[in-house]
């Protein structure tokens, strides 16, 4: 193989040649930019007093003192407000105006406490301390100082037992980074959505379904789903020599297992896995730990940290915030202790309690984070009829309105809740604000509302009117520029679109679709298309999909995903940073790939998946130089002449084959990364 | 999520064809929910009764609104939105009026109105309220209803004297609040034609509305005008508009006053010599102050009611905008670009020597500022001499000495009170410049002992300035203070240092002498409370007024007090 200075060829003889090419990493930026504000919140490690309430008064030569440690904020972002936020211990004779200085800078006031005679949790004014944090220290020292006269006062500190009083420090920064990213062959938006992937099903006909882990009939047990860590599938898997984290290419091989050196993770209650916006993949286990593994590389992560969070224990997953804080519902596992509480934790590498629910939420759904950036707000639905919708404020944990039902919805008829779906009504508004969609069911019954404003007092906007039936848990695809979002749905046997606004339906399947249920969550593809499990369907179960019109497009049955009576309630599907879409049961990760016609592409278009079941073979072709594609064959993929010019990516693979043609060439800049499948194949029933 | 249950009355209709200026119908809408709700309320009028080109005004609570329909009327309908589109909260047991004024009927006989209500999203829920418009010539009719003094001084206690002439054959009753006052002793009905029916049985100053209700062939129309009982020295009244923030004068027959309420912050004119104080007026049109400036201080500055900066009590609102209001263009404008001084809150400002000045407050950091600004045109700004200290909560005003011996006048600017940071350390002293140059400490002499700086009576918590002009043409300079008194609560009194003339302060080292000797009045609003203060002073032909309102950040009260001598 001889490179030339702008192109090579690959002689003929190289066919059926497996290739793993990473020639040239093109980091490309994203066709569309949404800038935001991402905040996030730290308690202080020290403060006068060891963490016992502390008294701010006049004449305090020394003041009190604070410190933070900052290295929660990453590096490299601008960093747009910073705020101390206090809460007094009692209401006081007076109130009270609190000076902040820098420690040893007592010349001049760097912010302002207002503090009223009432208890009430106090945020600082003034730009002085997001000016200090501007040279990003490593930990900010501050005196905390007051001439008010009668008016001593005390405020909570770090070790208080409630941790929504605990002072902290709210920093905010702007979040530029594009709705889509491009890494290599890698396409994901921003967050990482498990529902939704930028990668565009060609001519969606149909569904393969194969086996990425164990290989070989293998026996392991898988403890947590799949995330996703650059293009890999990472999980933990026990096997027989113990759990592992499991780095895996979408093709089937093993790219690392960690540790490397022949030990094992240790053997405790996994659940779940999360990549935080740093790349840094948190996996929470119930036995009161997290453990961060960071700093990925070919070998897997260079360092895997463990943090007591003695709360942790979770049947649903936690989320992580853009600004790193990760929030969850904890567990009853007791009488003795108490549960069903929804708990925040400060950024890695703090991972302490910022704040915990006052009042138990009861049995609840998994908390669901605002979408929009500059105001992160938790969505939690109570489960049991006994708290109704509760909405935190992810930096303070305050309830901005009292749990509960909104007036007028029927939800409080039913005992079963899907997650809110959130979503933002208007990104490019001077203060864009949440459409929320609630749903509750029954067999055979069920509600959808959508509403805005929840998180204000009074009546909140809402539809015109719920939409009645049995519903599962919808989604909305990120929509285009200047597009409105739509709500998707399976509802009253029908597939569904509703209007985001007013709830009019906009269409629904018909009938040569047949009853439709939905045993996933459903996930759109980067044209709008949407697919979900149907297990009511076909011999084991059908993969549906149907266009952003509602028009049925295909219907694949597969045959060994789990069944709901394998103890998987609603399968759980997960978009891959491939295009594929994986899923999970106790013993096997599954890669789920839609695929096309048999007919090979006439042509390549950025950002497009082409998957056959049989072989594909290509003509003299030109992927596109402003993005990914993506090609894959359950038989020979030919290349044939493929043209890679700067700026394209390829990814690419075959089950049976992978050729290359005399004049298949891959000019520099360009990105190639292609091999054979060696996932198991799943013949369909 | 509470349940929502207005109820609504129709307490008052007099509309008659070609009587616009006299015709009215007030309702009352009354939360009667368990606690406060939050109701969107639309206005449903018949084109038949009043077509939208006729309507004058819809007063919706305090404040008069812009009577613009709104879509999705009914065929024959003129729709209004009453409150903000998210919807008016009520708290509990609370009623709001809804008053239509100036109309201007079109057709005789019964119109129904309707009022849509309920929770936003919801469907809503329609009341009919049915007002009947009389013909000119009609039963009952009101010919005249009128208060022989609109002000009466309460020293004495001398009646209030009204005279009325209604229609012959009907029956009248004259009530004081919802108390009857007429008819008595079993009589069916009060006189159709009272020239003199003299009241005497009010028992405290305040704002009285007397309103004369007139039945005949079953038709019953009412009439209500407003009394104004008030005694020499301080009294308070409620006022319709809300807290006021600012009292303005304009140095002429008119004052401003800057209220919020529930409504937001807006501008309503003041007429002190009317009974009804103007609290029963509409506000300034388009007379909306910016959020940000609700609470900021105000001073009337060549035509115009200039706000300026944060807020005058909330050391969270902090804010370098200048917003100015011209009541007879009836417009605002923004003049906020270049203004050079940083956002504060806690300054004073004031109107004088031809120019706006801004001095001291607070910054957003919590930073005491000593800074002073003026400007001739409100745009551009000139930095003049400091404060003498940095201050904030302090009072600002111009005031000219005269010089007996000359009978030369200088300009001079007062600074009094103040406090080294919010809720701190209040100042004591009393300090004059020549406007934008070096402060000159002054003191007080109390009788023949020196007590400079401190009057005595302690550290003034909030402190006011106000001159007003005396018999003889002169000008006095009024100190008016809270103090903290000993170890008393903070809030135990408002007291008042009246100066016999700016030209007698002394300065110090002068000798004393009894014309610079200052008079110590007490003040009766014993609720006032320690906080910023403002002033504003008004000359009648009758009364002289000094107007001073406590301004609260978070305990402000619906109600006017001033002085009046």
């Amino acid at each position: 193989m001889t490179f030339q200075p702008e192109t090579f060829s690959m002689p003929s003889f190289l066919r059926f040649l497996c290739l793993c090419l990473g020639l040239i990493m093109a980091l490309v930026s994203a066709p569309v930019a949404i800038a935001g504000t991402v905040a996030t919140a730290v308690i202080p490690v020290a403060v006068t007093g060891q963490g016992a309430p502390f008294t701010i008064k006049q004449d305090t030569s020394m003041g009190v003192e604070i410190s933070f440690d900052m290295s929660a904020v990453p590096p490299g972002v601008r960093l747009t407000s910073a705020v101390l936020r206090l809460v007094p211990t009692s209401a006081g004779q007076g109130a009270q105006f609190v000076r902040i200085f820098k420690k040893g800078e007592t010349g001049t006031s760097i912010g302002g406490l207002n503090v009223p005679v009432t208890p009430t949790p106090t945020e600082s004014t003034g730009d002085g301390l997001l000016n200090v944090l501007a040279d990003r220290p490593a930990s900010l020292d501050l005196v905390l100082t007051t001439d008010s006269v009668r008016s001593e006062r005390s405020y909570f500190s770090y070790a208080d037992s409630s941790s929504t009083n605990r002072p902290r420090l709210i920093v905010t920064w702007a979040d530029n980074s594009p709705k889509m990213t491009r890494v290599g062959t890698q396409l994901r938006y921003r967050g990482s959505p498990d529902d939704a992937t930028p990668w565009a099903y060609n001519a969606p006909e149909g569904a393969v379904l194969s086996v990425l882990f164990p290989s070989g009939g293998a026996q392991a047990n898988i403890l947590t789903g799949p995330a996703f860590v650059g293009d890999l599938v990472v999980f933990i898997a026990k096997g027989s020599d113990g759990p592992k984290l499991y780095g895996m290419r979408p093709s089937g091989s093993v790219a690392w297992t960690y540790p490397s050196d022949g030990t094992a993770l240790d053997d405790i209650t996994w659940k779940y896995l999360r990549l935080d916006d740093q790349g840094r993949l948190m996996a929470f286990a119930n036995t009161g730990s997290v453990t961060v593994f960071s700093g990925f590389g070919p070998r897997g992560p260079a360092t895997a940290v463990t943090k007591s969070v003695p709360e942790m224990n979770v049947s649903k997953r936690p989320v992580i915030s853009a600004g790193g804080l990760v929030v969850f519902r904890k567990n009853q596992s007791s009488d003795a202790e108490p549960g069903n509480y929804i708990y925040a934790l400060t950024p890695f590498p703090n991972l302490t309690t910022l704040w915990r629910s006052p009042a138990n939420v009861g049995k609840s759904t998994a908390p669901v984070l605002s979408p929009r950036l500059g105001q992160q707000l938790v969505y939690v639905m109570g489960e049991d009829q006994s708290a109704g919708l509760s909405i935190f404020d992810n930096t303070t944990g305050v309830q901005p309105v009292p749990i509960g039902f909104p007036a007028g919805s029927d939800l409080d008829k039913f005992n079963s809740f899907h997650p809110p779906l959130a979503l933002v009504a208007d990104p490019t508004a001077d203060t864009p604000k949440d459409w929320v969609y609630l749903s509750g069911f029954a067999p055979g019954n069920g509600t959808l509302d959508g509403f805005t404003d929840l998180d204000k007092p009074g009546s909140p906007g809402r539809w015109n009117a719920a939409q009645t039936g049995e519903v599962s848990r919808c989604m909305s695809p990120p929509p285009a520029d200047g597009a409105e979002p739509v709500v998707y749905c399976v509802q009253a046997q029908q597939f569904r679109a509703y209007s985001y606004q007013s709830g009019k339906m906009i269409c629904a399947s018909d009938d040569a679709a047949g009853p439709v249920s939905a045993t996933s969550n459903l996930v759109a593809d980067g044209n709008g298309n949407l697919v979900f499990w149907q297990e009511d369907a076909g011999p084991s179960g059908v993969l549906r999909g149907f266009s952003p019109t509602c028009e049925a497009v295909f219907m694949a049955p597969l045959d060994g995903l789990p069944a709901k009576n394998d103890g998987i309630e609603v399968l759980e599907l997960r978009a891959g940073p491939d295009g594929a879409v994986y899923a999970y049961s106790g013993s096997e990760v599954f890669a789920l790939r839609v695929t096309q016609g048999a007919a090979a592409p006439t042509e390549l278009t950025a950002n497009t998946q082409y998957a056959v079941q049989g072989d594909m073979t290509l003509a003299s072709l030109t992927a596109p130089a402003d993005g990914a594609v993506a090609l894959h064959a359950e038989g020979v993929l030919a290349l044939g002449d493929l043209t890679v010019p700067a700026g394209a990516a390829v990814v690419c693979s075959g089950r049976k084959g992978l050729s290359l043609g005399a004049n298949f060439s891959l000019e520099v800049g360009a990105t190639l990364a292609c091999g054979l499948n060696t996932t198991t194949a799943k013949p369909a029933p | 999520m509470a349940e929502d249950a207005l109820k609504i009355k129709l307490a008052s209709e007099e509309v008659r064809l070609g009587s616009a200026a006299t015709s009215a119908v007030t309702i009352d809408i009354t939360n009667t929910a368990a606690g406060a709700v939050t109701q969107v309320l639309y206005l449903l009028i018949p084109e038949s009764f009043v077509d939208a080109d006729h309507v004058s005004a819809i007063k919706f609570g305090p404040a008069t609104l812009t009577p613009v329909p709104v879509a999705d009327a009914p065929d024959g309908m003129t729709k209004y939105q009453l409150g903000a589109t998210r919807g008016v909260v009520f708290d509990h047991d609370q009623t709001i009026t809804l008053d239509l004024l100036n109309i201007t009927a079109r057709t005789e006989g019964p119109q129904t109105l309707q009022l849509l209500w309920g929770t936003r999203g919801q469907e809503l829920k329609s009341t009919d309220i049915t007002v009947t418009v009389l013909g000119a010539d009609d039963v009952p009719r009101i010919v005249s209803f009128e208060a022989k003094n609109s002000v009466v001084n309460y020293s004495g206690k001398p009646p209030v004297e009204l005279s009325w002439e209604t229609s012959a054959d009907s029956v009248v009753s004259l009530f004081r609040f919802d108390k009857q006052l007429l008819p008595i002793d079993g009589k069916r009905s009060a006189p159709t034609h009272e020239r003199d029916y003299q009241d005497k049985t009010y028992y405290v100053p305040g704002l009285y509305p007397y309103r004369l209700e007139v039945t005949a062939k079953g038709k019953t129309i009412s009439r209500t005008i407003f009394v104004r009982i008030q005694e020499a020295g301080w009294n308070r009244i409620d006022c319709d508009q809300g807290a006021p923030m600012n009292i303005l004068s304009d140095g002429g027959n008119r004052l401003y006053g800057v209220f919020n309420s529930f409504w937001g912050s807006a501008i309503y004119p003041l007429e002190p010599a009317a009974g009804s104080m103007g609290t029963q007026n509409e506000m300034c049109k388009d007379g909306n102050v910016p959020e940000v400036m609700a609470k900021s201080p105000a001073a009337f500055f060549k035509g115009r009611v200039v706000l300026i900066g944060g807020s005058q009590v909330d050391a969270s609102v902090f804010s370098n905008q200048v917003h100015a209001y011209d009541p007879k263009e009836e417009r605002w404008e923004d003049l906020s670009e270049n203004v050079p001084w940083s956002a504060r809150m806690g300054h004073a400002i004031t109107a004088y020597d031809g120019r706006l000045w801004v001095s001291g407050g607070v910054d957003a950091n919590g930073n005491t500022l000593s800074d002073v600004y003026s400007t001739q045109d409100g745009k551009t700004w000139q930095k003049a001499t400091d404060l003498p200290q940095p201050m904030c909560f302090h009072s600002l005003q111009g005031c000219a000495v005269n010089d007996p011996a000359s009978g030369q006048s200088t300009a001079k600017l007062w600074l009094y009170g103040g406090l080294n940071s919010p809720l701190g350390q209040p100042y004591t002293s009393m300090w004059s410049a020549l406007p934008g140059q070096t402060w000159t400490e002054m003191e007080f002499y109390i009788s023949t002992n020196k007590t400079s700086p401190d009057p005595g009576f302690g550290a003034p918590f909030g402190a006011a300035l106000a001159t007003t002009l005396d018999d003889s043409g002169g000008t006095s300079l009024h100190v008016i203070a809270t103090y903290q008194l000993g170890n008393a609560d903070l809030s135990s009194g408002m007291y008042s240092l009246q100066g016999t003339g700016p030209a007698n302060l002394v300065k110090n080292g002068d000798a004393l002498n009894s014309s610079s000797m200052w008079k110590v009045q007490k003040s009766t609003s014993s609720l006032a409370l320690p906080f910023q203060l403002c002033a504003a002073t008004f000359n009648s032909d009758t009364f002289n007024y000094i107007f001073v309102q406590s301004i609260l950040s978070d305990l402000a009260t619906e109600t006017l007090t001033f002085h009046v001598t």
